[in-house]
């Protein structure tokens, strides 16, 4: 029977926070299932968010015999972006809009054992679409005491009978007249499902919602950003820095209520340490892009090494730390304050014991999208590495260990007005080249409105890692070598801030409030012009060091599995072409040509025969990757069309025993 | 890139004299006898290079966000750079090496004065401006 719910738990106010004691710290069924090899119940396979997985029948020795063992064509368009899941012989698919649920029976070829459909009309997705930055991409299924938990775009929030698919219950979680969408990222601790909301393009305000696994009641729901009470700001808050340890540290470090639709929504994936029961995360972008929205308008205040000390923007493009029974915030530090460059950091946190400074500390890792590879301390927030970037990045000049703060060039902050940056900078104020441009259209055009803005002036700043060095797709850290793996991009770009204002409801129009100016252009780590677009990275946490790196000529940002065979798998999105990797010096081993695009990461398990088998989706986005009729042969994307279908992989000594 | 530091009244001015230079010329006519050319050779190009994704109506499909009623198209220099650059992060592919100038002035104007839309001319010098 399905029970429909959308209510709070104990208030009708959206604002109004209710916090209940939980039964339970980790879900002991998912403990349970994350020690088995070859089981998948999450994404990145485990509550640290490795993305590891301990099987080793295929290893360096031997992949390049793998084969393919049968294949499922999945009949959707689009990009798959979740993990597949991998339960008692079965292989859990959910595939973006239309949000099809597949049981495929591992047992016999990926029969389809049943589809689940959820009940939204066009008219919903258009709606979700409207204000959906991205596209219309899930990115999780998790699994719990036999229930697959899953989310719509437009935040239907569904639990699924996994033997039947029938439906258990459907919350309703988001609130589009606010920009607010879900994109499938969750993770099951005790008896709740954990989930976030997408939408900082759009002026929604990020949180955290707990969601009881067998009646999809929710129990809390915490933002990331307000006052204390709406953040979950408790006496057990504390931040290790000293910007963090004030008075209402999520409100008092906006512009007026701007906190209200300052983004820094939690579209990432979510780790857990059981022995502390937190759960982590990190926050998107601050919204508006343009910054003056969100301070005092057109002041800046450094200190003398460049960190910011007002209007911070607490907590987006940031690191949080909650209880996972209560929602409580543990701690929080601030990646990117006042966040003006879409630096989203919804990207996993993976969770590691490391020796460092001779001694075994509890950490959590992120190669930031800011392009600065961080370690903290998961139960204090403290920083314990010397942050590094692994890309080139200029708008930063390093982070100081003192005061956590990031340290800033002034040159490559945004302005909206010409006044405003000259008191700081003559950095970044129009060349005579987009002088010369837009006098030549406003004559051109012969409108008022382009004679203004020439007048007006403008500012227009270029900056590295721009947009960002790299996106959400899952990291893999492998306890073999010790290295985190980071699919990484050399792009950088010019952009200027402009001026709008929000509105309720939201459209299409959105709340980023800049323009893109110019032609990209990639460099390398050291910052010198380079061709290859982005790179596949090896990272020792512990060195600071990068081991080993892959460059592609195409972009080919895509999710990576670590496996114990001393391997790393990763779709090759630059030329249609899945991949094995030696995990310790990045040699390619093994290649297998699908002839489109991915992003998702593999999956490797035992098959009902005990062999041990790797799976990945081709897909790729409607007409991103068009191909001419006369392409050259040799033409990037002659590999990288529409489509989408599972692939599985076996050794070839299974196919002749099967024989 | 190369800063300058320019008075405001210095660019204002030289704006002003550069309108004052058109002479007879009146821009608004000389965009409409252009955009219905541009409108022709704009909509099959939509509808080979744009529609899988925004729709054959620019409603918007599950890949891409809905071109008609879209506002962001009033900011010629945001549409004119989408197109030509594309924005890799969401998922847009670059038309800059796929289409001449003339061609991209084409595309957006179709779109941006297509269906509902009423956002004015993409000359091909702007593509080029931009390149």
């Amino acid at each position: 029977m399905t029970k429909r719910r959308n209510r709070w738990c104990a208030s009708a106010s959206a604002l109004a926070m209710c916090v209940v004691a939980g039964s339970a710290l980790a879900n002991e069924d998912v403990l349970r299932l994350q020690e088995e090899e070859g089981v998948v119940v999450m994404p990145s396979i485990t509550y640290n968010g490795w993305n590891y997985s301990p099987l080793d029948q295929i290893n360096t020795d031997n992949v390049d015999d793998l084969v393919m063992k049968w294949t499922v064509q999945l009949g959707i368009t689009d990009e798959f972006e979740a993990p597949p899941l991998i339960v008692n012989d079965t292989m859990y698919i959910i595939t973006p809009e239309p949000n099809h649920v597949y049981a495929l029976d591992l047992t016999d070829n990926g029969k389809i054992l049943w589809e689940y459909r959820p009940p939204f009309s066009d008219e919903e997705l258009s709606a979700a679409l409207e204000v959906a930055c991205c596209g219309s991409q899930t990115r999780g299924l998790n699994y719990a005491e036999g229930k697959l938990f899953m989310q719509t775009l437009g935040g239907k929030v569904i639990a699924l009978d996994a033997e039947t698919g029938e439906e258990l219950w459907l919350t309703e979680a988001a609130d589009q007249i606010y920009g607010e969408t879900m994109v499938g990222n969750g993770i099951v601790i005790g008896d709740l499902y954990i989930a976030g909301n997408a939408g900082g393009e759009y002026g929604a305000r990020g949180a955290v919602t707990a969601f009881d696994i067998n009646t999809g009641d929710i129990q809390w729901k915490y933002y990331n950003m307000g006052p204390n009470n709406e953040v979950g700001i408790t006496d057990r808050f504390q931040p290790f820095y000293a910007d963090d340890q004030i008075e209402n540290p999520a409100l008092a470090s906006w512009k007026g209520d701007s906190w209200k639709r300052g983004g820094g929504t939690s579209w990432g994936y979510f780790t857990y340490d059981p022995d502390l029961n937190m759960f982590y995360y990190s926050t998107g972008n601050c919204g508006p892009w343009n910054p003056d929205y969100r301070r005092e308008w057109g002041q800046v205040d450094l200190d003398d090494a460049g960190g910011l000390e007002t209007y911070r923007n607490n907590y987006c493009a940031s690191q949080l730390a909650r209880d996972a029974t209560t929602g409580e915030l543990i701690w929080a530090y601030n990646i990117t304050p006042q966040d003006q460059w879409d630096l989203d950091e919804p990207l996993i946190t993976p969770l590691v014991d490391l020796e460092m400074n001779g001694e075994t500390r509890k950490v959590a890792l992120k190669a930031a999208r800011n392009g600065y590879f961080y370690v903290w301390d998961r139960e204090t927030g403290e920083i314990v590495n010397d942050p590094w970037p692994f890309q080139y990045v200029d708008f930063m000049t390093g982070v100081d260990k003192e005061t956590g703060r990031a340290l800033y060039d002034i040159g490559k902050m945004m302005f909206t007005n010409e006044e405003d940056r000259r008191q700081y900078t003559q950095a970044g104020v129009l060349s005579e080249e987009e002088i010369a441009l837009q006098e030549e259209e406003a004559a051109l055009y012969g409108t008022e409105e382009e004679a203004e803005q020439v007048a007006r002036g403008g500012t227009d700043v270029s900056w590295c890692p721009g947009i960002a060095a790299r996106n959400w797709e899952n990291d893999a850290y492998s306890p073999q070598t010790g290295l985190l793996y980071t699919a990484t991009q050399t792009e950088c770009r010019t952009m200027r801030v402009t001026e709008g204002e929000f509105t309720v409801p939201q459209t299409a129009e959105g709340y980023r409030l800049r323009e893109y100016v110019g032609e990209p252009y990639n460099v390398d780590v050291n910052g010198n012009p380079t061709e290859h677009k982005s790179e596949l990275q090896a990272n020792d946490p512990v060195s600071g060091e990068t081991v080993w790196r892959i460059e592609w000529m195409e972009s080919n940002r895509t999710p990576i599995l670590a496996t114990a065979g001393n391997l790393v798998f990763q779709g090759g999105e630059d030329a249609g072409t899945f991949r094995a990797i030696d995990a310790t010096n990045g040699d390619i081993l093994w290649e297998f040509r699908t002839g489109t695009g991915f992003g998702v990461t593999p999956v490797t398990y035992i098959s009902p025969e005990g062999e041990q088998h790797v799976a990945i989706i081709g897909s790729n986005r409607g007409a991103d990757e068009k191909v001419e009729a006369n392409a050259e042969p040799d033409a990037a994307n002659r590999y990288k069309r529409q489509g989408s279908t599972l692939y599985v992989f076996g050794l070839q000594r299974d196919m002749a025993s099967a024989n | 890139m190369r800063t300058v530091v320019r008075a405001k009244t210095t660019a204002a001015t030289l704006v002003a004299a550069l309108l004052a230079s058109l002479g007879t010329i009146n821009p608004a006519l000389a965009q409409d006898e252009s955009l219905s050319e541009l409108m022709a050779e704009g909509r099959p190009l939509y509808q080979d290079n744009c529609a899988a994704c925004h729709g054959d109506r620019g409603q918007g499909t599950g890949t891409a966000p809905a071109l008609d009623g879209n506002v962001n198209l009033e900011s010629r220099p945001l549409i004119i750079n989408q197109v030509l650059w594309g924005s890799s992060e969401h998922g847009m592919p670059p038309f800059a090496d796929v289409m001449t100038d003339r061609e991209i002035a084409a595309v957006t104007s179709f779109v941006r004065n297509a269906w509902e839309n009423e956002f004015g001319i993409v000359f091909p010098r702007s593509v080029e401006l931009r390149r």
